[in-house]
């Protein structure tokens, strides 16, 4: 068996590179029983993908907590996700991470990887957040917030033998 | 169009690859006015980079929580040494704790149209800021490993090469 180059496709999506350069993206706690809103964050395109491809899936992402009402009084539970095929395609990885604010702010670097198999040509994938828990903030506040980077990649690699 | 092999070239530096082992560098709370020291943690140089060349960025740093609530440390990527300019930035926070407060931070990013036959990338920590007052001078984290960079060097898709 002879080995080879695995590395054949590569994509990113790369709205900010620093910490704090962007007008902050405010997560907002919705009204009692309604559903937090999605927000997409970066999308990336790979292209000649084939069944016995791994597709290799990377996000870093900067947010900070937001005490809503003085020091202690709220957490903030993050939910990101990939999406295949769009902002309201198949959800495909997910992954949490939380703060929790003494003061006025608490600034949190989550990274994550997700890889998939069984794609064929062309395919799509959307970076996106949604708040999913805020135990001590009240309907409409603002307790969290995307502030950079954000940082969306996909590589697409190939089969180990040919 | 043809699939080709994009990964052309990879250099990393990892002066630590357990949680202890690297030579603490203590993060202070600087006086009053004055900057707080910027600290380089790893290093390496990237070769023969073409302008369509994606430059693929990875660290991930081991620290802990010393003194103090709730310290940021600001994470940076320079091109060139530690007095270059910075291309990447982002932020993490030590949580107050009765035990030991350990944080594994990493992060990724990418650079293009940089060519150059030589370029170098330097991985550094400065503290920001504590969110409630303690005596200048106090250590309020400390970078004891891991440290792990690495740059890779990836080719515009899809030219040259049928495999």
């Amino acid at each position: 068996m002879s080995r080879e180059r695995l590395l054949v496709y590569y994509d990113f999506d790369q709205p900010d590179s620093f910490s704090g350069s962007i007008t902050p993206i405010p997560l907002t706690l919705p009204a009692a029983g309604a559903l937090p809103t999605e927000i997409p964050l970066a999308t990336v395109n790979l292209n000649l993908v084939r069944p016995h491809d791994r597709v290799r899936l990377a996000a870093t992402v900067g947010w900070r907590v937001v005490a809503v009402s003085g020091p202690f009084s709220n957490e903030a539970e993050l939910e990101f996700r990939i999406r295949r095929g769009g902002t309201t395609g198949v959800l495909v990885s997910s992954a949490r991470d939380s703060g929790f604010p003494i003061e006025d702010f608490r600034e949190i670097t989550t990274k994550f990887l997700y890889t998939e198999g069984g794609i064929s040509h062309s395919v799509q994938y959307t970076l996106s957040v949604v708040l999913v828990n805020a135990p001590g903030a009240g309907p409409g506040t603002t307790p969290a917030q995307i502030i950079g980077p954000i940082h969306f990649e996909g590589s697409v690699i190939d089969d180990n033998s040919t | 169009m043809k699939r080709q092999r994009e990964l052309v070239n990879f250099n990393f530096d990892e002066p630590s690859s357990q949680t202890g082992t690297f030579p603490p560098i203590s993060l202070v709370v600087p006086p009053p006015g004055a900057q707080p020291t910027e600290f380089e943690l790893a290093s390496f140089i990237l070769r023969e980079i073409k302008p369509d060349d994606r430059i693929r960025l990875t660290a991930t740093v081991g620290w802990r929580r010393s003194d103090g609530d709730q310290p940021v440390l600001e994470f940076r990527i320079r091109r060139g040494g530690i007095v270059g300019p910075i291309v990447f930035s982002t932020r993490d926070t030590g949580f107050v704790s009765s035990a030991p407060s350990d944080n594994t931070t990493s992060f990724d990013h990418v650079e293009t149209g940089v060519a150059h036959s030589r370029l170098q990338y330097t991985l550094t920590v400065v503290f920001v800021r504590i969110a409630s007052f303690v005596d200048p001078g106090t250590i309020v984290a400390v970078i004891d490993g891991p440290v792990h960079f690495d740059g890779e060097v990836i080719d515009d898709n899809g030219r040259k090469e049928n495999f």
